[in-house]
């Protein structure tokens, strides 16, 4: 038995590329004024391109060597560069009428 | 009287508590409480690490107290009184003394029999619905808002005809329609018709208000931005459920990410409950993975997966990272029947994806049987209302989901 996935070398997070995508939580207090640090983002070089003022999120784009700076921005709770999801599902069988309707047929 | 050396063990009788009491301490001070006990009254508190975690009901109940020092607490047999005036004698900063409660499962469910093992499809309804005890149910989600963030929905499926559904793509030049089929499957589970057309009954919210998000593209793979949006979306629609059959793999040791678990937060404060899939990645008994993001934040309920023998799914990831990466509750996830885009209709499909609308559509059920319940109250609601499984809590959490009856 074994436990976990051992993190290849290769799967650094963005590694090789040098401006990211990333998401900004501003902090519970600053989500009324999510604009002023917006614009606080964007003069340390943040490409904003979406504001989820729900949630308290900002979404954009950012050279790697900025993130630093962006996490000591004051109200910014957090600072992750964006990664991919995907489902969670194994094989999906079409077609699977024939056995529904077999089923229905029973009834 | 202070029971000092008593082998009374504490007898159910229906009372509400044990007959001992519960001490906590300032952090850091359980041994020198315990010595200052022993010095006071002659009670000798054995130490919870020093038993090598046999800290059975019975080691509880034959002490003369029990000292948890990780966590700063005590059990001590006696009247509540005189242990209260001891302990302050001791300690005089402890900070509550309380009487021991006898604790229990709610939502007790009737156990299912080893003979009904292994649930199988029938001409009514999917194993899953009658694992999850949804055809008995008098709740159809109704009222309830329910969002399915995923690779879209096929907004003309017949079994869905008449349903006001909302809807909103989030993923450029892709418009809501589903063509990878996962979505529609999700929606299918969690929110499909009480009577669909030619097939057994698959979902479990029947009556829920459907609130569809596409945030994957047709190879069903997107970016945290897409399903943040997605998620800020649902929750300026008030949608109690949000379900997101979707992840990525986290390695041992990681820490949850800080981005979702702001935003699980406040969807929580707002009334929004999210739910997502522990992860498929485990090929069980060899090896187990941990609980992959978004589903390892705190605030999220992480949905493990069952076979129709309410076995652990040889792929469900396990508890394995602490501080949010724990298994909540598991569902239904092998060989289950849900709703297909046009022209197939139906189709069957395995995975913690299929497993997390089932959690989604429960959750809907009790959001319409509790109406004051939203968000964190929901999500207690729900991790009470399970049945046990003999399986770690590593791998199932408190057990199988059960819908409110």
């Amino acid at each position: 038995m074994t436990y976990g996935i051992r993190r290849p070398r290769s799967q650094r997070p963005d590694a090789s590329l040098s401006r990211v995508k990333v998401a900004i939580a501003v902090t519970d207090d600053a989500c009324a004024h999510i604009d002023e640090v917006a614009a606080a983002c964007r003069r340390l070089g943040l490409e904003h391109t979406s504001t989820l003022a729900g949630v308290g999120v900002l979404l954009g784009s950012v050279e790697l060597a900025d993130l630093p700076k962006l996490r000591t921005l004051p109200r910014v709770a957090a600072v992750e560069i964006k990664r991919q999801t995907r489902i969670c599902a194994l094989a999906v069988r079409r077609a699977a009428q024939d056995r529904a309707a077999a089923l229905v047929a029973s009834r | 009287m202070i029971h000092c050396g008593s082998r009374t063990r504490p007898v159910l009788t229906g009372a509400k508590h044990t007959g001992r009491q519960l001490v906590l301490f300032r952090q850091g001070a359980g041994r020198t409480v315990a010595e200052a006990l022993r010095r006071a009254a002659g009670i000798r508190l054995a130490v919870s690490s020093d038993l090598d975690g046999a800290t059975s009901r019975t080691d509880l109940a034959l002490g003369e107290g029990l000292l948890f020092e990780r966590v700063g607490a005590a059990l001590i047999h006696g009247d509540p009184d005189q242990a209260r005036a001891l302990v302050r004698r001791a300690d005089p900063r402890a900070l509550i003394i309380e009487p021991e409660r006898y604790v229990r499962a709610s939502g007790a469910v009737q156990p299912l029999s080893d003979a009904a093992l292994p649930l199988r499809d029938t001409a009514f309804e999917t194993w899953g619905l009658k694992a999850t005890r949804a055809l008995s149910s008098r709740y159809s989600g109704r009222g309830i808002r329910v969002a399915i963030l995923d690779t879209g929905f096929d907004l003309g499926h017949p079994d869905f005809a008449g349903r006001g559904i909302a809807s909103r793509s989030f993923v450029a030049e892709l418009p809501v329609d589903d063509v990878n089929g996962h979505g529609t499957f999700c929606a299918g589970v969690a929110c499909g018709p009480e009577q669909p057309r030619d097939a057994p009954r698959y979902g479990i919210a029947s009556a829920a208000e459907l609130h569809v998000a596409r945030v994957l593209d047709d190879e069903a793979s997107g970016t945290d931005g897409n399903v943040l949006a997605g998620i800020d979306w649902a929750v300026g629609h008030n949608c109690a459920v949000i379900s997101i059959s979707l992840g990525s793999p986290v390695y041992l040791g990681d820490g949850y990410p800080e981005v979702y678990e702001h935003v699980a937060a406040r969807a929580l404060a707002a009334g929004s409950l999210l739910i997502a899939p522990a992860g498929n990645e485990s090929q069980r008994p060899d090896s187990i993975a941990p609980v992959e993001h978004p589903a390892n934040c705190p605030s999220v309920v992480a949905v493990g997966a069952v076979g129709p023998s309410l076995e652990v799914a040889p792929f469900s990831n396990g508890g394995l990272n602490p501080n949010g990466g724990e298994v909540s509750l598991v569902a239904p996830g092998i060989a289950i029947v849900s709703a297909a885009p046009r022209p197939d209709l139906y189709q069957t499909g395995s995975g913690t994806s299929m497993a997390t609308p089932f959690v989604a559509g429960v959750a809907a059920l009790l959001a319409e049987a509790r109406p004051a319940a939203r968000g964190a109250a929901l999500r207690k609601l729900l991790l009470e209302t399970f049945r046990g499984l003999a399986a770690p809590v590593r791998d199932v959490g408190v057990g199988l989901v059960q819908a409110p009856q």
